[in-house]
């Protein structure tokens, strides 16, 4: 029975880790200690929470450290065959992805030190060596985390042995299950590799309404993944200075990556153009433009969208309520109708999100009836769309970046407001970094991409507490960073590799697979078990 | 999965989009301690009472300039009497004549409006030739345009002085049924900029204009296809404004409740599907014509059940929003059922193969 509660346990840790992958709650741990310490004594206000703030930042690191040496190494604690899965499946992407780079520095030593006896480079052949040293420390630590998997499965088998009593037919059927889970396991992994392995490479992502809020967040994120972006918006001052600021991002990620997503990187590039989505003429040369430049066009985000202030209807006028409409509506329907036709025409097809936004839903959006009555619309017509793409190469489907600080949010909310904003809102690099990955990898048509899912919302509501003074203070100032220095502090938090971004590579029914798979060679064990002694 | 909406003070991003089928609600105010918790009633579904509560933080009447409720609040309001008078957009042809007709039958004072001089010149003739002088006028108006809906109230306030049902009846789908990637510009942006924008001017200056009536006034918002959420291939720009339409409708009435407008109350209004134009244009599919056999009802039988329907609303004074449908899920069922089971309505109007 021992089998039986280690198993039983497991998926929840397991589901556990699943859940709360994404970086963006990695923080809550870390951040819950400072300001529980500093909470007695919460007399200075605005100063206290200004330090926190500064200090929420620099935090993030020692986390998301942590949360990979969690994910990677104390595995022991985790269900075996679960780990096992994840562990050969990190493994073999790491040797795929590692496999050239090793056999090319190996050769570059070897041949330099054979030069080096001729011509006394003592300082490449060092530097050589401690890259040759740094690769087969991975290795080994690899090859070390699939012992570890090797042998705590082995714990399974031992503990099936045991509870078999001997007993040869249970004991070849343990024999069974497991090599069955083996290979399984194995084959998982080697379907994701290989998947990954074919669908790497920089994907050309247009965004329209990209110079500012989320959309350049978007941007930024695709590039520093190692896209080619096409940055888009109405003004071409805007999106001259935007494609400047993104490639200085880039530059200054360059500098700080790691050697791999270094060689991602290089492929990464920013274009721009002037585009109004309500002009279709526009949106056509937007289209024509990306094609020519990038060759085709794999991702197209309808992310332009206005709102222009929080009031009653009547309060509008006609231009207002125009430009509302044809840029949310109009400009998403062209936009759509024009990614359709440049999709069709790649062998690959292609994929385009439109964005959500209050009143996707369908609930009521007093004082932004406008806004929230096109937003509803869309949804409507991703469902049309979904039905009319049926059999094409084209994707539709929707991101939803929940309650983002930027202009469209903040314009003319109140105090009040902005408390609210406290709890829920996110900054958008931080929605971005969760929706980008989950937008390269997508497949298939009408998957909905948000952030702010089920689990999140309950963390915002069991935090909100906490979440008081996060982004602004009583007298609704801005407490958080000015965007250049947000970048900064994001720059170097992305720059090492973490499990868990290994893990939002993957789609949640590639673990709900692995799971179930876990859950049924649980049963397997257990049923052979329990049936080998039938007084327990 | 859960509706988060907060009605009155966070109206941004009120929705949490992703989630949009309600069943359970949050009650925040536990949360929130620190703040009032009466502002914080959350609740599903949007347009719960809140503005019975004096302290409020987003309270507007300082900000409304027109100043609709503290003018409703001084003068009496006066009962809705009829004969009403009604205004219908995009009324020469289609439900929309057909409900000014059936207004006229019921001795309501009816103006029309349509894009067309020709168009609107001639039904305002055959009308009065049908229920004598004076009691129908009409006006060229085109709904995508402020000025031309401004000169509408003021030609509607000229004839008749006030209106108490303002019917928003224009509605286009370019003719059009192809899918997206084959429509073409103009004929989105006549869509969109018809049925949305359009209506949402015509909204506000209704609004605008019933506000400072001693009557008040009921605007009619009609819905269309696409409008439940479901998904409307080959016209699908329409069905998003049709779903913008109802959701309009919904915003209005929160909206309009929180500014305590007491004597305007917008309302949608469901024709189902209507031989007219709009909707012969797309019987090119088998399905199509199949469901327009079975479910499809001429003009004038759907203006003749919608009408008594809009007007008991003024005369029983109630300020409840309405949806009024003509084809209700019950009906639409039994005719589908009746189709399958005794062949009824086949070829009705289209010829089925």
């Amino acid at each position: 029975m021992a089998a039986v509660s280690k198993l039983h346990l497991s998926p929840q840790t397991f589901l556990h880790h699943l859940t709360f992958k994404d970086p963006s709650l990695s923080d809550h741990p870390p951040k819950l200690r400072p300001l529980l310490r500093r909470n007695p004594g919460k007399t200075d206000g605005i100063l206290s929470f200004r330090q926190r703030n500064g200090r929420f930042r620099p935090l993030r690191h020692p986390c998301r450290a942590f949360r990979s040496e969690n994910g990677g190494e104390s595995t022991e604690k985790r269900v075996e065959l679960v780990e096992r899965d994840g562990i050969v499946e990190e493994k073999n992407r790491s040797l795929s992805k590692k496999g050239k780079g090793i056999l090319y520095s190996l050769k570059s030593l070897l041949l330099r030190a054979s030069g080096s006896e001729k011509s006394v480079s003592g300082e490449k052949c060092q530097s050589a060596m401690a890259k040759l040293e740094e690769i087969f420390f991975s290795v080994v630590t690899q090859f070390g985390r699939y012992l570890l998997t090797m042998t705590s499965t082995g714990v399974i088998l031992a503990v099936g042995f045991q509870l078999s009593g001997g007993d040869s037919q249970m004991n070849t059927l343990i024999w069974y299950s497991w090599v069955g889970g083996i290979i399984i396991g194995t084959m998982i992994g080697a379907n994701m590799v290989l998947e990954e392995h074919s669908r790497a490479g920089p994907r050309n992502v247009v965004i329209t309404g990209s110079t500012r809020g989320l959309g350049k967040a978007l941007a930024r994120e695709f590039l520093l993944s190692g896209d080619r972006v096409v940055v888009a918006s109405r003004s071409p001052e805007s999106v001259h200075t935007t494609v400047g600021e993104l490639e200085e991002d880039l530059k200054k990620g360059i500098l700080t990556a790691g050697s791999m997503s270094k060689l991602h990187m290089a492929r990464a590039k920013v274009v721009g153009i002037a585009c109004d989505v309500c002009e279709p003429e526009d949106v056509r040369k937007l289209a024509n433009f990306a094609a020519s430049e990038l060759g085709s066009i794999d991702i197209w985000i309808n992310n332009a969208g206005t709102n222009k202030g929080f009031r009653p209807l009547l309060q509008f006028t006609d231009e207002d309520i125009d430009q509302i409409v044809s840029t949310n509506l109009v400009g998403s329907l062209i936009c759509t109708r024009e990614a359709m036709h440049v999709m069709n025409s790649q062998e690959k097809g292609g994929h385009i999100f439109n964005m959500d936004g209050a009143g996707s839903g369908g609930s009521s959006t007093p004082l932004t009836a406008v806004y929230g009555s096109t937003k509803c619309g869309l949804r409507q017509l991703q469902a049309s769309l979904l039905k009319e793409c049926k059999r094409s190469k084209v994707g539709v489907h929707t991101a939803s970046p929940g309650m983002v600080l930027t202009d469209l949010l903040l314009s003319g909310s109140t105090l009040k407001n902005k408390q609210m904003f406290n709890i829920i809102c996110e900054l958008p690099e931080t929605v971005a970094r969760t929706l980008v990955p989950r937008m390269r990898v997508v497949k298939g048509s009408g998957k909905a991409i948000n952030y702010l899912t089920p689990p999140r919302i309950l963390l915002a509501l069991v935090t909100a507490w906490l979440r008081r003074g996060r982004w602004f203070d009583d007298q609704g100032r801005a407490l958080y960073a000015a965007e250049a220095d947000r970048i900064r502090n994001w720059a170097e938090s992305r720059a090492r590799f973490s499990f868990t971004d290994a893990m939002e590579m993957y789609t949640e029914n590639t673990w709900v697979s692995v799971f179930s798979l876990s859950v049924v060679c649980a049963f397997i064990i257990l049923s052979s078990s329990s049936s080998s002694f039938p007084g327990t | 999965m859960l509706v988060l909406s907060f009605p009155l003070q966070y109206p941004h991003h009120s929705s949490l989009s992703p989630f949009s089928s309600s069943s359970s609600a949050f009650n925040f105010s536990s949360v929130l301690t620190s703040q009032k918790p009466q502002i914080l009633g959350f609740c599903t579904r949007g347009i719960r009472r809140v503005s019975g509560n004096p302290n409020l933080p987003l309270r507007l009447q300082s900000t409304i300039t027109t100043g609709p409720e503290s003018q409703s609040q001084v003068k009496k309001r006066e009962p809705m009497i009829p004969p009403y008078n009604v205004l219908i957009t995009g009324s020469t042809k289609g439900i929309g004549y057909a409900l000014a007709k059936e207004f006229l039958k019921s001795g309501d004072n009816v103006i029309i409006c349509s894009r067309s001089a020709e168009r609107v010149e001639s039904a305002v003739q055959t009308l009065n030739e049908e229920f004598g002088e004076r009691r129908v006028s009409g006006t060229v108006c085109d709904v995508k345009k402020g000025d031309e809906v401004k000169k509408l109230v003021t030609f509607a306030c000229d004839k008749l002085k006030y209106i108490d049902i303002w019917i928003n009846n224009a509605g286009s789908n370019a003719y059009s049924y192809k899918p997206l990637s084959e429509a073409s510009d103009e004929d989105l942006i006549e869509v969109v900029t018809t049925n949305t924008l359009g209506l949402m001017i015509c909204c506000r200056e209704a609004i605008m204009m019933m506000s400072n009536q001693p009557r008040g006034g009921h605007i009619f918002n009609i819905d269309g296809a696409g409008s439940d959420g479901r998904p409307t291939p080959r016209f699908a720009a329409y069905g998003a404004t049709k779903r913008s339409v109802v959701h309009l409708t919904k915003s209005l009435q929160a909206e309009l409740q929180m500014q305590e407008v007491k004597n305007v109350m917008v309302h949608n209004l469901s024709p189902g599907m209507v031989t007219t134009e709009l909707l012969m244009s797309g019987a090119l599919t088998k399905q199509a014509k199949f469901f327009i056999n079975v479910l499809a009802e001429p003009a004038e039988v759907v203006a003749k059940y919608l009408v008594p329907g809009i007007r008991s609303i003024p005369s029983s004074g109630s300020m409840k929003p309405t949806y009024i449908r003509f084809l209700t899920g019950l009906k639409a069922y039994s005719q589908i059922f009746s189709r399958l089971a005794f062949g009824a309505r086949r070829n009705r109007y289209l010829i089925e193969d």
